[in-house]
């Protein structure tokens, strides 16, 4: 399901021409805003509703904060939403559970969408079987399909560790060898 | 470190946005034009857990990767920015960043300073959920909340399945007018 939501989102994010500077305007403009609401439109499927997760239109929210998108490139955009949204309204998808059930064709269908958009900006959509991550042109990532929350444990390099055991190791082996030779052993 | 990509990134070059800037303070609203917001990995805030009778200081990194985690605590991209009125998520090592957490307590206060404003929260609950329970954040809440959390318990090494959260909502900052 994430990843065909992933890709769906890809086709937002990354036609999004990304000549324009990061720096630009923060703000959101109503062209902008216009997406944002498409992304966050439930979509009608038989009795079912279909919505992207929240933290997924939140990820494209934050991109479009670092740039600025004209009325063109919005409807451009907006049309590439719609032609995800027909493949789901296609394959009678009423449900995000349903997604997995998506035919290998029509998933084939919207990876392929997501990667020509993802050609059309200069950004790169990778897909590794497991999660899409979206970069900009500079490289940036700006989608990230991982879970929610990440693993922050403690930092374990097993290299550094087994090196102190086998120094342990040569240490007291070396000093077993030197107390057998100053006969420090009782027998 | 057991998740996958211990190394990634740190050869990167981030571009950093924040700088303190004591003029900044923690009322008004702050325009969405005037802020550079972060690419992915920059440092943009720093925060600041009063606890334990000590200010712990942290710096505030744009993403939640490994590579980000060692900078600092790091925000989750699908969360917000301070000033946005909705929940800030934010990671960090229980070794070192994080591990101050396990000292809070509730009505404790943490703050967040950025480029563009001051925010103070105040600690309304600290618990120890399941890394999968999504009663622990709300992604979609319309009341500004900050959730700091870490790997738990703190004193076991390895994989854990657990994580520490210090909820906290927001007592003064300024909030940011996305339209102008």
């Amino acid at each position: 399901m994430k990843k065909i939501c992933s890709i769906l989102l890809a086709l937002v994010l990354l036609i999004v021409p990304m000549t324009l500077s990061v720096s630009a305007a923060g703000d959101i403009n109503a062209n902008e805003q216009k997406i944002i609401t498409e992304l966050k439109k439930e979509l009608e499927i038989g009795n079912k509703k279909f919505a992207l997760p929240k933290e997924y239109v939140t990820q494209a929210e934050n991109y479009l904060k670092t740039v600025d998108v004209n009325e063109a490139q919005a409807n451009e955009i907006i049309g590439y939403i719609e032609d995800g949204e027909e493949i789901l309204i296609a394959e009678k998808i009423t449900g995000t559970t349903d997604l997995k059930t998506l035919p290998v064709a029509a998933k084939q269908q919207i990876l392929d969408l997501g990667k020509k958009a993802v050609a059309v900006t200069g950004a790169t959509l990778t897909f590794d079987g497991k999660n899409v991550v979206i970069k900009n042109a500079e490289g940036k990532v700006v989608f990230d399909a991982a879970p929610v929350v990440k693993q922050t444990g403690a930092e374990v390099d097993f290299t550094a560790i087994a090196l102190s055991v086998l120094a342990v190791v040569a240490i007291l082996g070396g000093a077993i060898v030197v107390a057998k030779k100053k006969s420090l052993f009782v027998k | 470190m057991f998740s996958g990509d211990l190394g990634s990134d740190d050869n990167e070059i981030y571009n950093d946005v924040f700088t303190h800037n004591s003029l900044l303070g923690y009322e008004g609203t702050v325009n969405a034009s005037d802020i550079t917001y972060p690419t992915y990995g920059s440092i943009y805030g720093e925060i600041e857990i009063y606890t334990n009778n000590t200010v712990y200081k942290v710096p505030l990194v744009f993403g939640d990767n490994n590579a980000m985690l060692r900078r600092g605590g790091g925000q989750y991209i699908g969360s917000h920015f301070p000033g946005e009125g909705s929940t800030i998520l934010v990671s960090g090592h229980n070794t070192n960043y994080f591990n101050c957490l396990k000292h809070t307590k509730v009505g404790e206060f943490i703050e967040i300073k950025t480029n563009y404003g001051k925010y103070k929260y105040e600690i309304i609950d600290v618990s120890a959920k399941h890394k999968t329970d999504k009663t622990a954040y709300d992604l979609n809440a319309e009341k500004e909340t900050l959730v700091l959390y870490t790997c738990y318990p703190f004193d076991v090494v390895g994989y854990k399945v657990n994580r520490y959260f210090v909820t906290a909502i927001l007592v003064s900052g300024p909030q940011i007018d996305p339209y102008h």
